[in-house]
């Protein structure tokens, strides 16, 4: 079960992780329309009110094609041997933690709890903190650090299984190809 | 149950050395320093490895699927071994 959830790469073979992530990424653009969520960014999850079909495929896309485009060029520098179709596969499956954000936002309810609070994000001293809001956030923010650390350790142990990644300079070159990713695909986005 | 090759001294975790040799028909005894060769410097499952490795003609994905894991995972293990295969080999020759 461990490996399954945090590292299916070690025992998987590239076909099983293929269809698992294509079908899951699938059902993750169908699902971000259905509940509004945007995947705006490799690491980012956000609950909109309006996400169309294009909108999330376009966000999934860029997603995966963003961690491709730097992880691939970085795992063939720490290993020749890396192959494309682990690094797609790991694009795949590192999405996955993020999909279990989605129920929170089923009728727009995360947006139409946090939407007061960004509006009041210039004059915080207007917001009122109700218990109910409160909970909210307390579960919300235990629940979105939990699925981050999940993505980190997926994307990592990925990596590593992909280019036997060793040593303090290769983590170096892992933590830097997150954030350089990271900005890619926000530009990315810019043009969609 | 077959007892394991010692390969490591259990005092100073130095590597071991053959000092003697039997005919187990005759009871000869050889009496000597050798050096054991670099497959018995591996640890067991490492042996095993190469055995499959070998046994399986070298396919990576046929092992793959026999040992239940994925081919980057067989390969990254087989890359290890033949570094630290080399690495018993520079000190070999080190030692020489």
């Amino acid at each position: 079960m461990k490996t399954l959830l945090f590292n299916p790469f070690k025992k998987y073979s590239e076909r099983q992780l293929l269809l698992f992530g294509g079908i899951m990424a699938f059902a993750g653009i169908v699902f971000a329309t259905l509940t509004n969520t945007h995947f705006d960014g490799v690491l980012d999850t956000h609950f909109g009110k309006d996400v169309s079909l294009k909108t999330a495929a376009i966000q999934s896309i860029i997603n995966i094609v963003s961690i491709v485009l730097v992880f691939y060029p970085v795992g063939k520098w720490i290993n020749s041997k890396t192959r494309l179709i682990d690094i797609f596969n790991l694009s795949l499956i590192v999405k996955i933690p993020g999909y279990f954000m989605m129920p929170l936002n089923i009728n727009n309810w995360a947006y139409f709890k946090t939407e007061p609070l960004l509006s009041a994000i210039s004059n915080p001293f207007n917001i009122q903190f109700t218990q109910e809001l409160l909970l909210f956030l307390i579960i919300t923010s235990v629940l979105a650090m939990l699925v981050f650390v999940w993505l980190i350790v997926l994307l990592y142990n990925g990596f590593k299984v992909a280019t036997n990644l060793k040593g303090t300079k290769h983590i170096i070159m892992f933590t830097l190809a997150i954030i350089v990713a990271e900005i890619v695909s926000k530009v990315l986005l810019m043009f969609f | 149950m077959s007892p394991k090759l010692p390969i490591q001294c259990p005092s100073c975790d130095d590597a071991l050395k053959v000092s003697q040799l039997r005919c187990d028909s005759c009871s000869t005894l050889v009496s000597g320093n050798y050096s054991m060769p670099v497959f018995l410097k591996l640890a067991a499952e490492e042996q095993d490895f190469i055995l499959k490795f070998l046994l399986n003609s070298g396919s990576l994905k046929e092992m793959a699927k026999q040992m239940n894991m994925s081919y980057p995972t067989i390969r990254n293990r087989l890359d290890d071994l033949i570094e630290k295969i080399n690495r018993l080999k520079d000190d070999e020759n080190t030692a020489l």
